[in-house]
């Protein structure tokens, strides 16, 4: 993670030139996808809404203003926000079975064990996709962007402790699920 | 609803770790997208500085068009007094003439 005052001026310099805004992109990109990906559950809808993201970024960005959160809070929250519509409207059309998705194209091991290693992973995927919208980004962030508790809670607006209780009772909550399925 | 145990602890994470794994976009939805960005941020900063020459020339125009208002508005105020005062001395200087003429018929 850059220093957050380089940060600050690439932000900056963004609202004015195109290049600066392509870096900043490049630096957020991969893991706006991931948030999208894992939120959705396919590649498709992945690309898409990260398209979304960042147009919406571009052209809210002279609107934008540093409260001192990194500039990921503001993209996550375009992203969550994106996301949360295209799950409104995608109940209206069709269940998305999500682990089947995400779980598909990720091994290439012997069919015995990917068969098990899947269906491992189906199960705590399907158990993740029905947590509340707030413990799913928590471990987005945790597990696939790696970040820290104080970086979480910096993106999610809440204090490094609250990150660790949430992130606790996010874990019983897997852990009771997981037991009773 | 029990606590967790730190074995459970680490065993949950460690399964966390296994599924959510980072996953590459494809390079060509990167870079199209980037490109389609860059167009669209060189296309949305030519409109705004088109808006702005709209927003300055508009802007020059309700000025002057005030500044002539103000200046008719003006001229016309003074223009009105120097009539009043005008009059009011004409008005005055009848009045002065009148009672001397009466005198004069009297005689």
């Amino acid at each position: 993670m850059k220093a957050p005052s380089d940060e600050s001026a690439l932000v900056e310099r963004a609202k004015n030139e195109a290049p600066a805004f392509g870096e900043l992109y490049e630096r957020y990109v991969t893991r706006i996808y991931n948030y999208v990906y894992y939120r959705t559950g396919n590649e498709h809808d992945a690309e898409d809404l990260t398209a979304r993201v960042f147009m919406r970024a571009m052209k809210q960005l002279p609107n934008y203003t540093d409260r001192g959160l990194p500039f990921s809070a503001w993209l996550y929250r375009i992203a969550h926000n994106l996301v949360a519509n295209w799950h409104r409207d995608e109940s209206r059309r069709r269940v998305v079975p999500l682990e089947e998705h995400i779980t598909h194209g990720l091994y290439t091991d012997a069919p015995e064990y990917v068969a098990e290693a899947r269906e491992e992973e189906r199960r705590l995927l399907d158990v993740i996709h029905h947590l509340p919208d707030e413990r799913q980004q928590l471990l987005i962030l945790k597990f696939v962007d790696q970040l820290s508790n104080a970086e979480i809670g910096a993106i999610m607006n809440r204090s490094e402790g609250a990150i660790k209780s949430l992130y606790h009772r996010t874990l019983l909550n897997l852990r009771d699920d997981l037991e009773k399925e | 609803m029990n606590d967790l145990k730190p074995n459970e602890v680490i065993s949950l994470a460690d399964r966390l770790q296994t599924t959510l794994k980072q996953v590459k976009p494809r390079t060509e939805f990167v870079a199209d997208l980037k490109r389609k960005l860059i167009r669209e941020s060189r296309t949305g900063q030519q409109v705004q500085s088109e808006w702005k020459q709209t927003l300055t020339w508009i802007a020059i125009g309700a000025g002057s068009l005030i500044y002539i208002a103000t200046l008719l508005f003006v001229s016309a105020k003074s223009a009105w007094w120097i009539l009043s005062a005008v009059g009011a001395l004409l008005g005055w200087r009848k009045s002065q003439q009148q009672p001397a003429k009466q005198t004069a018929r009297v005689k």
